[in-house]
């Protein structure tokens, strides 16, 4: 254990209590403790005496039996020399650069039949002139695509907007369009579509069941918390006549969906959002917190000890559900502790700008959906099929490899170093990190690892 | 058998043969559009 002088604890470990368990992650390599009073005390006393075995045996000796703290030694020793606990970070080389291109978000709508208040998008045009995408400009886009892939074969292409379906014969023609590519080149397409549900109707749901189309389905949970914000163009609530509409789609059996639902610093109690759309019937939701430093409904600094509360009570409201027997997904909460993304993965982050793109109505390409409009984040056209080397090389580099602050958390293996569009609206720069999005990304991730744990020590009786 | 310690998960994040072979699925696309979350795609090389 000679080692653990210099070891890094606050960077590599994290200890915490979450109701009855005591969790320690050990962050380099995955892996996962639940320990006693013990344990917990002479992994504290070892931080506090840095990694100093022999001072803190000693300190734990006062507080326990001797015999107790020296099997508590020897557990710790034995893990350490399985690689299960106080694991060194591997050093890999991570050169962004050389991926190729693997997702695209088409805004095939810069227009949309709504105006939620809180639209990142400004709408649906996303600050510019409303225009729908031409099939030639979509078609440029999955050549583009197809053309930057080199050996991946599962490729993505979500329809986005504003609202897509103001703009379906086209979706319906690079859908058919992508279809016949994969034939000819044995790719893989999957598509997303993500739609505020207003213009579902058989013809559209028979295509998406048709050719296995994934959708991302907008409400934001009870009646008046949707109606808040989802507004129609003639200023009423939506949720009347999008449940209709989303349920059906639902019925019809997509082969993947998600009720995605934000919420506000006006309804922090969004649990009760959560409880009413799985209480509709649907499993798969997301709720995402409303950010951006500009932005009136945005979660701010002060509502974060009622947010990360209300975290808390979701855990338990998931863990209620499955008590009952119902398998919920909460998208945050799917974590795959047990065989997740490579390391590469996890340390190249969400892909922007760099295996993934999005395209406007006219063709222009921006690193993500949320930099759509930011001029100086413009990287080219589809047409050309160039992109712009320096805006690239900003996120081929912005990986948590370089990010100082992020390689000091224990949460890095989880979110990537973030997101590169809440930096740069939040802090003006893109490799430095939102403060109150990470927050709230690590209470989630405490959460969904307690939930998992939690289910399996009630299983396997372990513990307790 | 530990008595103190119980390893509900074992050590798994590695470095192999395969990375960046990018055929996970991309987090942005799966359902949110806006939080970065890498931890929960599956991998589909193993």
């Amino acid at each position: 254990m000679y080692r653990l002088a210099s070891y890094d604890f606050a960077a590599h470990i994290h200890l915490y209590q979450w109701k009855e368990l005591t969790i320690l992650l050990d962050v380099n390599s995955g892996a996962i403790h639940v320990l006693d009073e013990t344990a917990c005390d002479f992994i504290n006393s070892l931080i506090q005496h840095r990694g100093d075995f022999y001072l803190a045996t000693e300190d734990c000796s006062g507080r326990h039996p001797a015999p107790e703290v020296m099997e508590v030694a020897r557990e710790i020793l034995a893990l350490y020399e399985e690689g299960e606990i106080f694991t060194a970070e591997e050093e890999i080389s991570l050169d962004l650069s050389v991926l190729p291109l693997k997702a695209l978000c088409l805004n095939v709508a810069h227009a949309c039949n709504m105006k939620c208040s809180y639209c990142f998008a400004q709408q649906g045009n996303f600050g510019m002139k409303p225009a729908l995408m031409s099939f030639d400009i979509g078609k440029k886009a999955f050549d583009f695509l197809i053309g930057n892939s080199g050996q991946v074969k599962n490729l993505e292409v979500d329809f986005f907007g504003g609202e897509p379906l103001l703009n379906f014969e086209v979706v319906k023609s690079l859908v058919l369009y992508g279809r016949r590519l994969e034939e000819e080149t044995g790719k893989h397409f999957n598509f997303t579509l993500t739609t505020n549900a207003l213009l579902l109707d058989e013809e559209i749901r028979d295509f998406i069941i048709e050719h296995d189309m994934a959708v991302i389905l907008s409400l934001d949970g009870r009646p008046q918390t949707n109606d808040r914000h989802r507004i129609l163009n003639n200023d009423e609530g939506s949720y009347a006549l999008v449940l209709p509409r989303i349920r059906q789609m639902v019925a019809a059996n997509p082969v993947s969906y998600y009720i995605r639902g934000t919420f506000t610093r006006h309804n922090l109690d969004f649990v009760e959002d959560l409880r009413h759309i799985i209480d509709l019937g649907f499993n798969n939701l997301s709720l995402e917190p409303a950010i951006g430093a500009d932005s009136p409904y945005a979660i701010r600094e002060q509502d974060l000890p009622r947010v990360l509360k209300e975290y808390e009570t979701l855990t338990d409201t998931l863990l209620e559900y499955d008590q009952r027997g119902q398998d919920i997904h909460f998208f945050h909460y799917n974590l795959n502790l047990q065989q997740g993304p490579c390391l590469a993965k996890r340390r190249s982050g969400c892909g922007a700008g760099v295996d993934y793109l999005a395209v406007t109505p006219e063709g222009d390409i921006y690193p993500c959906h949320q930099f759509v409009g930011e001029k100086n984040f413009c990287m080219g056209n589809v047409a050309d099929g160039l992109l712009d080397r320096n805006v690239r090389h900003r996120f081929q580099t912005n990986h948590l490899g370089n990010k100082a602050q992020c390689r000091q958390c224990w949460a890095r293996n989880f979110c990537g170093g973030g997101c590169h569009a809440n930096n740069f609206f939040s802090n003006g720069d893109i490799a430095v990190p939102a403060e109150i999005s990470c927050t709230m990304h690590k209470k989630r991730i405490e959460g969904a690892i307690y939930q998992d744990l939690h289910k399996r020590v009630d299983k396997n009786q372990k513990i307790r | 058998m530990k008595k103190h310690i119980v390893t509900m998960v074992k050590a798994n994040l590695k470095r192999d043969g395969e990375i960046n072979c990018r055929e996970c699925a991309t987090s942005c696309q799966s359902a949110c559009k806006t939080s970065c979350t890498v931890g929960n795609q599956v991998c589909r090389k193993q």
